[in-house]
């Protein structure tokens, strides 16, 4: 049987870039996710990381797509990265939405927009009330006119308290969290992980929240607003880091930035092709690396008491057994050595460029990519959800061409007839 | 209490078989929305928080007190129950196949091997309760490849995901990940998975088995840079505190040693409010600066103005300057900032809840915050078998002479030394940086308790169990 427990379940999607892969997963798990956009296409279509389009097609400003992505995929109107690129970002975070277009910023446009959410069960949104009510989408009169509507919200600090108004970033989100203190070289400033994990993490938390309260809507009858903040998201993906720990440990170690070494054996080495992050916390996971050099090195002083036990015992000879790891896996390529570490019951892991995840010989194992040939960039590849439900795997489908499903939405969900249609396209609302 | 006010999840139970972070947080999340979660633990084998104590108990404490003091396990495990029980022992395992019956949820991260060793594959439960939801996690899922079984720790996950790649200087060797950011990211992808299936469950009638990918976990939250890597994009490698299409973004230096202050400008509005500033009027006519284009090209004299202009200021101030006229940004918290900051106050991030141990304990709030049905934190993360007796008699229906039974021959712990209370030494001040309804101040020196106490189980106590030896290597983190 095919998993798709929240199949029927309509999303309207207002999100920013920070919040944009939450519709994405929630169509994973079967939703339908409508992606609102200008009419043209929207700047969730600029967001970096961009690249140059395959085709060297070069897009148009505005306009419905010929070939049904044509110029529209990557490039819409305005001022931003210009034509001929496609954003990354994009093509990730769209995966599985449905697209319609509406001005929303004009009254035509936010009405239908309203139309629209009346008839949904979630609306994801990452813009603070002010913006909000200047588009008449006051959160209150929505959910006043739909009681049943879910608001999933993902803001930089969240949508109450003192700082509610605070603008934000996946940086800024992680300077608030306190734990962006710790991270980088000892010499330099703070250094934020890239990526944009407070963004997925905050993603990650709205997703949850919706569906939780989608089981707290079979129950009570009425939605509610999941107000998810930036801020919190980091605090909650870095418990070790956390605020606790200090006020345990007043001298504050933990808190400093530490660089590439972690610890003594632990931590990023380098290998005849790039790095591996090894971990040997346990005692005997240890014992098992410090074997490994005395079999390559010859040292047997690796294998001596002094260094074993818990992590700590070898803290102070970190140098010296340092010296050894790196003479061990300067040896090899990094997924030699990985495999060899493995087979050793060694924790480690290759630091693989993103490149190499492409190649990945788990991940085709297990069948871990959604693929599809997007028109005008050619075959994809994007990440499957990391579940399996009764070893089926699930994806989620490719990105939508701008407005592909404005016929079916504001005509068949929200009731605008065709010539209505015509006369809004007409006005450029739609 | 009335339909309104259920939690999602009430009247549902769950059973944890949780180590480090990843299940423990999934867990905890489902408790803070109304499940019933019994985290089943082992003495011999037991969640590996547990171990890591505290730093203010010295280190010869008895076991059986240590393993009540982590501070990260307060951070994965509030509002759950604790089950002390073998489930390798005959009377153990039969305790834990009724508990099965009884149960909508069982989750756990540990090794393929140690779920087939224990008893616990989705089959042998299944045959118990076929409407159970089943799901583990490990690092790289159940399904068949070349990594299944690999030993990992979530910072391994972090270099393997192509995460740790992200992390450095453009100009220096990466730096990597130091937090164990992917542990947290599979107990989120983890609580999704559980709620959809509660769902699917409600239409069909059937449990399921869940599978979850640690490696993958990670991997699917880093969607933008992997497709970016297929496009040959400028997303890619160390790229210090900037974003790729954005400047300013950066991490700047303030009046203080070794205080800094994040600053970011998302996108031309957010540049315009950042021309506004005072003090930074010369940015606006700037001709290196006209166009989001030229600002990128020309990031680092950019970035020479903004860091002239925070370096006479304190990260506060500076912060607040900026976010007066709309640009997002944030002192660089400590975790000192963390505690005091009104924000996370207001939103409920710290709260003293009740613990059988330390009498009140500081535990975290929760990140999914839901207004009409938000997270029911009234419990601290469990004393280890502190609700064993409970568990084992209402939910598993043993009568008191079994309950006896098990705990005297050692198949079922329940709660050592209740007689015994600790007291954290920062309770005592902590109040001072976080307005809570804290405790009223004792009188007497917070110290004198704690060690009189230690003396006092000291004299008779016997150290049991054998940290080292705790079997760590059979669980995936």
């Amino acid at each position: 049987m095919t998993f798709a427990p929240y199949r029927g379940l309509r999303v309207v999607d207002l999100s920013d870039d920070l919040l944009a892969m939450a519709g994405s997963v929630l169509s994973g798990f079967g939703a339908e996710v409508i992606l609102v956009e200008p009419p043209g296409g929207g700047p969730a279509r600029e967001v970096a990381p961009m690249a140059d389009r395959p085709d060297g097609g070069t897009g148009g400003a505005g306009g419905e797509a010929e070939d049904g992505l044509g110029g529209d995929l990557g490039d819409g109107p305005g001022d931003g990265p210009g034509g001929g690129m496609v954003s990354a970002h994009f093509l990730s975070t769209a995966a599985g939405k449905r697209s319609v277009t509406a001005a929303v910023d004009r009254p035509e446009g936010a009405a239908l927009v309203r139309g629209l959410i009346e008839r949904s069960d979630v609306l994801l949104c990452s813009a603070d009330d002010d913006s909000l009510d200047r588009c008449g989408l006051g959160l209150a009169e929505l959910m006043a006119a739909n009681p049943r509507l879910i608001v999933a919200s993902l803001t930089p600090f969240g949508r109450t308290g003192p700082l509610s108004r605070w603008r934000g970033s996946d940086l800024v989100a992680w300077a608030a969290s306190g734990a962006l203190t710790p991270i980088g070289d000892p010499d330099r400033r703070p250094l934020a992980p890239g990526g944009s994990m407070a963004a997925a993490a905050g993603s990650l938390n709205v997703v949850a929240g919706t569906l939780l309260a989608v089981a707290a809507r079979a129950i009570t009858g009425r939605g509610q607003v999941v107000d998810v903040s930036l801020q919190e998201a980091v605090l909650g993906i870095t418990g070790e880091s956390g605020p606790t720990f200090t006020l345990e440990d007043l001298t504050g170690v933990g808190a400093r930035r530490v660089g590439r070494r972690r610890g003594a054996a632990s931590g990023m080495f380098p290998t005849t092709d790039g790095w591996v992050e090894l971990l040997p916390f346990m005692p005997g996971q240890w014992d098992a690396l410090a074997e490994w050099i005395k079999d390559d090195l010859g040292i047997e002083e690796a294998t001596t008491d002094v260094f074993r036990g818990s992590v700590g015992v070898r803290v102070p000879y970190a140098d010296l057994l340092d010296g050894w790891v790196e003479q061990l896996t300067s040896r090899y390529a990094k997924q030699d050595f990985l495999l060899e570490a493995q087979r050793r019951s060694i924790p480690c892991g290759a630091v693989n460029e993103p490149v190499d995840l492409l190649d990945d010989p788990q991940l085709a194992a297990v069948d871990a990519w959604s693929e599809a040939d997007v028109p005008g960039v050619g075959p994809l590849k994007w990440p499957r959800l990391p579940l399996r439900f009764d070893h089926q795997v699930l994806g989620t489908g490719p990105v939508p061409a701008v407005g592909e499903a404005n016929d079916e939405v504001w005509g068949d969900v929200v009731g605008v007839d065709v010539d209505e249609r015509r006369r809004l396209a007409a006005a450029g609302c739609i | 209490m009335n339909d309104d006010q259920r939690p999602p999840l009430s009247g549902l139970r769950v059973i944890e078989f949780g180590y480090g972070v990843a299940a423990p947080t999934c867990c905890r999340n489902l408790a803070h929305f109304g499940a019933e979660v019994i985290k089943v633990e082992s003495a011999r084998r037991p969640d590996s928080l547990r171990q890591s104590g505290s730093g203010w108990l010295p280190l010869d404490v008895d076991w059986k007190l240590w393993r009540d003091t982590g501070l990260l396990f307060q951070f994965t495990s509030s509002q759950k129950r604790s089950l002390g029980l073998e489930i390798d022992r005959p009377a153990g395992r039969q305790a834990l196949e009724r508990l099965v019956a009884v149960t909508d949820v069982l989750a756990m991260n540990m090794s393929i091997e140690a779920v087939e060793h224990l008893g616990l594959t989705y089959a042998d439960m299944k045959a118990i309760n076929p409407r159970l939801i089943w799901i583990n996690m490990p690092s790289f899922g159940s399904a068949d490849g070349p990594y299944r079984g690999f030993r990992t720790w979530g910072r391994n996950i972090a270099a393997m995901s192509g995460l740790s790649r992200l992390v450095g200087w453009p100009d220096r060797e990466p730096v990597g990940m130091s937090v164990n950011i992917p542990d947290y990211l599979a107990g989120l992808w983890a609580t999704i998975g559980i709620v959809s299936a509660l769902a699917q469950r409600e239409q069909t009638g059937e449990g399921c088995e869940l599978d979850l990918s640690q490696f993958q976990a990670a991997l699917a939250c880093l969607g933008p840079v992997l497709m970016d890597a297929q496009l040959g994009g400028d997303g890619l490698g160390t790229l210090g505190n900037r974003t790729p299409g954005r400047a300013p973004q950066g991490v700047y230096p303030t009046r203080d040693d070794d205080r800094w202050v994040a600053v970011s400008v998302v996108d031309d509005p957010m540049w315009r409010a950042l021309c506004g500033v005072r003090g930074l009027e010369s940015l606006a006519p700037d001709p290196r600066f006209a166009t989001a284009a030229d600002r990128v090209a020309n990031a680092d004299a950019l970035d020479d103005v903004i860091a002239g202009w925070t370096a006479t200021r304190t990260r506060q101030d500076a912060a607040a300057a900026l976010q007066a006229a709309g640009v997002a940004a944030s002192p660089v918290y400590d975790n000192w900032d963390v505690l005091s900051d009104p924000q996370l106050q207001d939103r409920r991030q710290f709260r003293l809840v009740p613990h059988p141990r330390f009498g009140q304990e500081l535990v975290y709030g929760q990140a999914i915050a839901l207004s009409d049905t938000p997270a029911i934190i009234e419990r601290a993360a469990p004393a280890f078998g502190q609700d064993t007796r409970d568990v084992l008699g209402r939910v598993a229906g043993l009568d008191d002479a079994a309950v006896d039974a098990a705990v005297a021959d050692g198949t079922a712990h329940d709660l050592a030394y209740p007689d015994v209370h600790l007291e954290r030494p920062f309770l005592h001040w902590v109040k001072t940086v976080v307005p809570l309804d804290w405790p009223k101040a004792t009188a007497v020196d917070p110290a004198a308790i704690l060690f009189d106490q230690l003396k006092q189980w000291h004299a008779g106590a016997t150290a049991e169990a054998d940290r080292d030896g705790a079997g760590q290597e059979e669980v995936a983190p």
